[in-house]
């Protein structure tokens, strides 16, 4: 199992795609936290004690969609140059690689959110900074701040891996993966009203959006997610055994 | 040995693989041969567990995933291009050693016994059909298995690169290892495989070694001219040898050039010409698989 998990994490760091979405990730913390929100930071925002943790919040939710599509392409590659051959003849049962593919992606996501949840308030103190601007004293709940970030950016990856395990082919699984959240949801908000909040990426963004009109608790949004995440993921599996690689 | 047993593999209203048997010995290579869309890749596929089928294939007496590190029972190349094309080839093999439990020293050594050091950090996207397969090749080596199982190899190579390919299966084989190759190309088939198993429309035709199989074909013979024919012919008809008259001669087929010699001997006839054609690969090849073939073409050139 270690020696397939390794492989799996030696996966993501030999790939070009992973430092360029790296990339555009800080680049995009540094324009919205550093440059929109800090240095062009307005008066209200200064005067808000969870101005630095909202930009926590913020930067999570656009970057998980980023790490979610590491995730993503480390499976969509097997499909997409055979390499799946190799990976299901070095290990002894397909469930271990599987169940290294979810560690080796929680492995990544894990560390890249609290670098993300680091850099996004540095960033915006750092650029209202520089501008000579002074924020009110901020307060951060910690650990509250931690557990919303990081199952957010966790579950998002896994909806991500659910999708191309199950569609086995890149290019539909990035177009299922942007468009489920946001247009298929959308369009089940519009039948189910009230009850969208039960949606599974419904739900998940409740996790971090707190206080939300007619949402649930982070905490109920998250067993919602993770109910999703529960059936999604035995689904997979047994597909995962029993279909031809390829 | 590598024992196939009952393989069966269905694709919608397609039976791909029909309730093939077979074995693969050590020591050998082993030649897979059949027309195309004959149901080798399957098979292979089945055989690593990799497609859902029916039966049973065994490495030694036990399934691969018995094994604590298949990696080092079974090495595959099944795909020429198996391999993220921006990846450098160095870290490809880096991480299948890792997968497979090989020690990453280990890495520099195929790449070196592929003839592709030179360009390990290279990506592999840039890579010709042949250097692709070296790559592939050395993947299949990277653990020292048992057991080789590749898929038409000898694709895009270059002249020196099958001579090189043919050298070193054999010298595989003759390690104790057990070779199990697929290839079009059956002149190299001839000179490199010791067996073959022959399938058509996912059937087993044949199984033997190469050698019987060509001895065996009908498109084997002995030609012979003699100063009589008309005396020689009939003699022929007399000893119930059926033969076709040929450039002045007899073509006989099912006998040999001793036989054939003794009866012109007994006429007391001069033998202007005796000669064994002995039937190649392909003769063989043609003749077991006729009627098996799923696409051909109409033989024209002119369209």
């Amino acid at each position: 199992m270690m020696r397939t998990l390794l492989a799996e994490l030696r996966k993501i760091i030999t790939l070009r795609s992973t430092y360029i979405i790296l990339g555009i990730m800080v680049a995009l913390v540094l324009l919205f936290a550093g440059f929109i929100d800090g240095y062009r930071a307005t008066a209200a925002s200064l005067a808000s004690p969870d101005m630095l943790s909202g930009e926590v919040t913020s930067a999570v939710s656009v970057t998980s969609v980023l790490l979610a599509l590491v995730g993503l392409l480390l499976f969509a590659h097997e499909y997409r140059y055979n390499l799946i051959m190799y990976t299901l003849t070095s290990t002894r049962s397909r469930s271990q690689v599987l169940l290294a593919k979810i560690l080796a992606v929680t492995l990544f996501v894990v560390p890249m959110v609290l670098f993300v949840s680091a850099l996004s308030p540095l960033a915006a103190y750092a650029g209202a900074h520089l501008r000579g601007l002074h924020m009110v004293h901020q307060t951060f709940n910690y650990w509250d701040l931690l557990w919303r970030n990081v199952f957010f950016a966790w579950a998002y990856a896994m909806f991500a891996l659910v999708f191309i395990a199950l569609i086995r082919n890149q290019i539909g699984a990035i177009i299922v993966f942007f468009i489920v959240p946001g247009t298929v949801e959308g369009i089940l908000s519009l039948l189910l009203k009230g009850n969208a909040k039960y949606l599974p990426f419904t739900s998940l963004a409740s996790v971090l959006k707190v206080g939300a009109p007619g949402s649930m608790s982070p905490g109920h949004s998250a067993l919602v997610a993770s109910a999703y995440l529960v059936v999604l993921w035995i689904f997979t599996w047994i597909m995962f055994l029993r279909r031809d690689a390829n | 040995m590598i024992t196939a047993k009952h393989l069966a593999k269905r694709f919608k209203n397609k039976l791909a693989v029909d309730d093939l048997t077979f074995t693969v010995e050590t020591g050998k290579v082993t030649g897979f041969l059949g027309p195309n869309g004959a149901g080798k890749s399957t098979t292979m596929r089945l055989m690593l567990g990799l497609d859902a089928g029916r039966g049973t294939t065994t490495f030694d007496g036990k399934p691969l995933n018995s094994y604590a590190k298949p990696a080092h029972m079974v090495g595959i190349l099944l795909e020429a291009k198996a391999f993220h094309p921006t990846r450098s080839a160095r870290n490809h093999l880096r991480i299948l050693a890792t997968a497979g439990g090989v020690p990453q020293a280990r890495v520099d050594e195929v790449l070196r016994i592929v003839g592709l050091h030179d360009v390990a950090k290279a990506k592999p996207g840039k890579f010709s059909l042949g250097m692709s397969q070296r790559l592939g090749i050395a993947a299949a080596i990277l653990g020292k298995p048992k057991f080789l199982m590749l898929d038409e190899p000898a694709n895009g190579l270059d002249p020196e690169g099958i001579a090189w390919l043919r050298q070193f299966l054999k010298d595989y084989a003759d390690q104790g290892n057990a070779v199990f190759v697929s290839s079009h190309l059956l002149s190299e088939m001839a000179l490199m495989a010791d067996n073959v198993v022959v399938i058509g429309k996912g059937k087993l035709i044949a199984e033997t070694s190469i050698s019987d199989l060509v001895n065996g074909s009908g498109r084997s013979s002995v030609f012979v001219r003699v100063t009589h024919p008309d005396r020689f012919g009939a003699s022929l008809t007399k000893a119930k040898i059926s033969f076709d008259r040929v450039d002045g001669g007899f073509k006989i087929s099912g006998q040999t050039t001793d036989t054939i010699g003794r009866l012109a001997f007994a006429d007391q006839l001069t033998i202007l010409e005796l000669a064994n054609h002995k039937a190649s690969l392909e003769d063989a090849f043609f003749e077991l698989t006729a009627g098996t073939t799923e696409f051909s073409g109409d033989g024209g050139a002119k369209s």
